[in-house]
């Protein structure tokens, strides 16, 4: 089932309404587990498809039982690569293809984000003072939510047990008119912003990737540029708007879920991009490996001055893992150590920075208009060229890099840059003059106008879905 | 529960206050059009409808009228070829419709069919006489002619059409019809005023798109007149017709079993086929695709001579290599001539039905 369809909606929904229909706890999370259990179900075409699932689910929890009764460092190493060995088995990463693989097609959707989930479970059962295992019911409905098992956001355990003792709270007129709202909002982003990117991307990336010998060098980088600059489009509003609509249904299911983005393009760094952009994902990252290699390299390497440096180093290390997590091809492994090595020559920077200008003049300098802009725009072009990964096997890269050229590729950067910059002042323009017709708005709103927007929306999202062949994938789900 | 509830219901009030009034604008800015004798897709750009395939799949309402009725099918050399002002006075006692589709193989056309005959009634299906026009391009496999990005794979122009404003839903086993067909005008109504939306938004950036896409603007019929293809441009046509095939040398069966079942589907129906081969211009009627097409038509033709109900017009080689604007588009001067070959050859079929003829001399 498509998060970004019509029949999850209505699946989600009738799900809604059954779970408020009585108040009691105990009814609520039966009717949860049943809807995460149909949601699996109509991945599937037959039963046995689920166990490898299952197995994993059962797997993980043995892992998490047995760090949190032993406490110990070998434990948890013990359950880390054992969890991970088996992640990696069932999700058959093409560069182990030489490996047996189990004999059906199964269920793998989710399974990224289960074992996020699973190892920081794994992780925080040694740390925290658990005295009681994990209640294996409320283990399920946290590992399966059906509205952040396909992507995230990555909620925090406990945060969901605080969900989960206020599932007995009554609703009011103002959180489902806000979570209606949100969910309407998410699918135009996917519809009609992500769609109409996504329409201009296959247009200008069919004539990238033929890689058209005829066509001008000039030219060709102009295209590249455009089919790069529509695909991070594509991937932002499509994404962000699965999220609108899952966490806008938490809200009508009493749960609090994170949220995921913030603004990205408005970061102005390479590494304030990322707290800003799959903010839950980035956190994961941040707590179970960027913090603990920190140590470790702190640990090793004792000297003040080294510090900065370390940081580098874990920023590559992180960054690197994160690209690669994302696919499981070698293009993939090009994508981590582009993100790898922006984030650290992004740290580098700033702390050369500081070196040189010294901290009250580098705060001022970070300060001013045109720096910031050219940041958001340098900032935007990095993360657009190092995307391209995304879209383009081993073979179109190397094909694509070498018809650019350096010349090439330095040229569609600075173009990017440029066009990225100048987007960034015409979007805060564009954004103070809505947030002041926003606030004349406000004082004709009442429950008729803005159902009536809410509809005048539905109206768009259809009038645009009919214009394209193909409503947009959920792009996310294939990482 | 309440809450939600009550959201819902003031969602599903203002959306539907909302689309009365969208709709109400809709009609007072283009009125629906009851379409009025025979239909041709060619006309397509100039409607509401704008393409050949929704106009097709939209418009196909009016063929419900029982009627004496003669029915194009095939791809734009069909529909540019047989002119309905041209081909109608030769037939007067026949509705002539074309409804070819613009790049089409033979298992779209299979569709177009099932689609018209789900609108007709049993004695309509009789009164109907079906042309299909074909050539080798025609015979393109489905896996290699429907698979672009822009569309589900397997996805005919058809299939888009169907699922484009809801009237099906994807199915395991195919397209799930959702509206009845009997409800074809009153879904037509509500769609219309994504019609309009559609249409005005394609006039609007109309020049846009010529800029950005950098088409060549249509030629007149003047300019048609007087094109010479060059070698050159002849080498491309042949090339590009290979890459259709996948660089394959050779036509594959299986769009020739579709027309099979296509034939006996329409004559089971009662109704009765020709099928026309169309001109060819020498230079593409010599490669390897087109001998190996002409082979599998022989034995092809071979099963199929005993069917009653069905003919063959060939028209291959009937005319000139001057006499074509591309690789297989006639030229307007010539267009009035292809009618007349098939009309004649109409003609002939019924009067060795018993039928009065139906051609104009």
């Amino acid at each position: 089932m498509d998060v970004a369809s019509i029949t999850f909606v209505l699946f989600a929904l009738a799900a809604a309404l059954i779970f408020h229909a009585v108040a009691n706890p105990l009814y609520r999370k039966t009717v949860l587990t049943l809807a995460n259990l149909a949601f699996i179900a109509s991945y599937l075409a037959e039963v046995r498809q689920v166990l490898p699932l299952a197995f994993f689910l059962l797997f993980g929890y043995g892992m998490i039982e047995l760090v949190r009764q032993r406490r110990s460092g070998w434990a948890l190493t013990l359950g880390l690569v054992f969890t991970l060995a088996l992640y990696i088995f069932l999700k058959r990463f093409s560069f182990l293809s030489d490996l047996p693989t189990l004999p059906f097609s199964y269920l793998i959707i989710g399974l990224s984000y289960i074992l996020f989930r699973i190892v920081h479970l794994i992780v925080d059962a040694r740390s925290e003072p658990w005295d009681k295992p994990i209640e294996p019911w409320s283990y399920l409905n946290y590992t399966c939510n059906f509205l952040t098992m396909v992507s995230g956001p990555i909620q925090r355990y406990e945060d969901f047990r605080k969900g989960e003792q206020s599932l007995g709270q009554a609703l009011n007129a103002d959180t489902v008119y806000r979570s209606f709202s949100r969910i309407i909002v998410g699918f135009v982003k996917v519809s009609v912003i992500s769609a109409t990117a996504n329409y201009l991307f296959q247009d200008l990336s069919a004539h990238v990737i033929a890689g058209s010998d005829t066509m001008p060098l000039v030219k060709f980088t102009v295209y590249y540029g455009a089919a790069a600059a529509a695909y991070t489009g594509y991937l932002y509003f499509n994404f962000s708007g699965y999220m609108d609509i899952v966490i806008a249904f938490g809200g009508l299911f009493n749960q609090q879920l994170p949220e995921n983005f913030n603004k990205p393009f408005a970061a102005r760094s390479f590494l304030e991009f990322w707290n800003r952009w799959h903010m839950t994902l980035s956190d994961w990252f941040k707590i179970y490996l960027f913090t603990p290699l920190m140590r470790l390299l702190a640990t090793n390497f004792q000297s003040p001055a080294l510090l900065p440096y370390l940081g580098v180093i874990a920023f590559f290390i992180t960054f690197l893992v994160m690209g690669v997590w994302h696919g499981t091809t070698l293009v993939f492994v090009i994508y981590g150590l582009l993100m790898g090595a922006g984030a650290s020559v992004n740290k580098m920077w700033q702390v050369k920075l500081g070196q040189v200008l010294g901290k009250k003049r580098h705060q001022a300098f970070n300060k001013q208009s045109v720096y910031i802009y050219v940041c958001r725009g340098l900032t935007f072009a990095y993360f657009t060229v190092a995307v391209t990964c995304l879209w383009v096997d081993m073979v179109q890269l190397e094909n694509l890099f070498a018809r650019l050229g350096a010349i090439g590729l330095a040229a569609a950067m600075l173009g990017l840059t440029v066009v990225a910059a100048f987007g960034a002042v015409a979007w805060d323009i564009g954004a103070a003059i809505c947030a002041r017709v926003k606030g004349v708005a406000i004082r004709f709103e009442n429950v008729v106008t803005r159902n009536l927007w809410l509809a005048s929306l539905i109206v768009l999202i259809a009038a645009v879905s009919s214009f394209y062949h193909k409503a947009p994938d959920f792009v996310y789900r294939a990482f | 529960m309440k809450w939600i509830l009550k959201q819902t219901a003031w969602l599903l009030a203002s959306l539907a206050v909302l689309y009365i009034v969208i709709l109400g604008v809709s009609l007072l800015l283009v009125p629906m059009h009851h379409q009025e004798g025979g239909l041709e897709t060619r006309q397509a750009s100039k409607t509401l409808y704008m393409t050949e395939p929704k106009y097709f799949f939209l418009n196909r309402a009016s063929l419900r009228t029982d009627a004496d009725r003669l029915i194009l099918l095939g791809a734009s050399n069909t529909l540019g070829g047989f002119r309905l002002d041209e081909l109608q006075p030769l037939v007067p006692n026949l509705q002539v419709n074309n409804l070819s589709i613009s790049g089409a193989n033979i298992t779209e056309m299979r569709q177009a069919y099932d689609m018209i005959r789900a609108v007709q009634s049993p004695d309509g299906k009789k009164r109907s006489t079906y042309v299909i026009g074909v050539w080798y391009g025609l015979f393109v496999p489905d896996s290699l002619k429907w698979n672009t990005p822009d569309r589900h794979a397997g996805d005919t122009d058809l299939d888009i059409e169907r699922f484009r404003y809801g009237f099906y839903r994807r199915g395991a086993d195919g397209p799930v019809q959702i509206l009845p067909i009997e409800d074809l005008e009153f879904g037509l109504l509500l769609i219309h005023p994504y019609l309009t939306f559609d249409k005005l938004v394609r006039d609007v950036t109309v020049g846009l798109r010529a800029r950005l896409l950098k088409g060549k603007p249509a030629l007149t019929d003047h300019e048609r007149n007087q094109t010479v293809i060059p070698p050159e441009q002849q080498a491309k046509y042949i090339a590009f017709w290979e890459a259709q095939f996948g660089g394959a040398t050779a036509v594959p069966k299986e769009q020739f079993e579709v027309l099979t079942a296509l034939v006996d589907d329409i004559l089971d129906d009662g109704g009765t086929v020709v099928v026309a081969d169309l001109p060819l211009p020498t230079w593409l009627a010599g490669t390897a695709l087109n001998q190996s097409y002409n082979a599998l038509k022989t034995d092809w033709l071979k099963a199929m001579a005993s069917r009653k109900g069905f003919s063959f017009v060939e028209m291959q080689s009937t005319f000139g290599d001057d006499e074509f604007v591309d690789e297989v588009h006639p030229k307007p001067r010539i267009t009035k001539e292809w009618s007349h070959v098939l009309a004649t050859s109409i003609s002939n079929e019924t009067a060795k039905a018993g039928v009065a003829p139906a051609v104009t001399p």
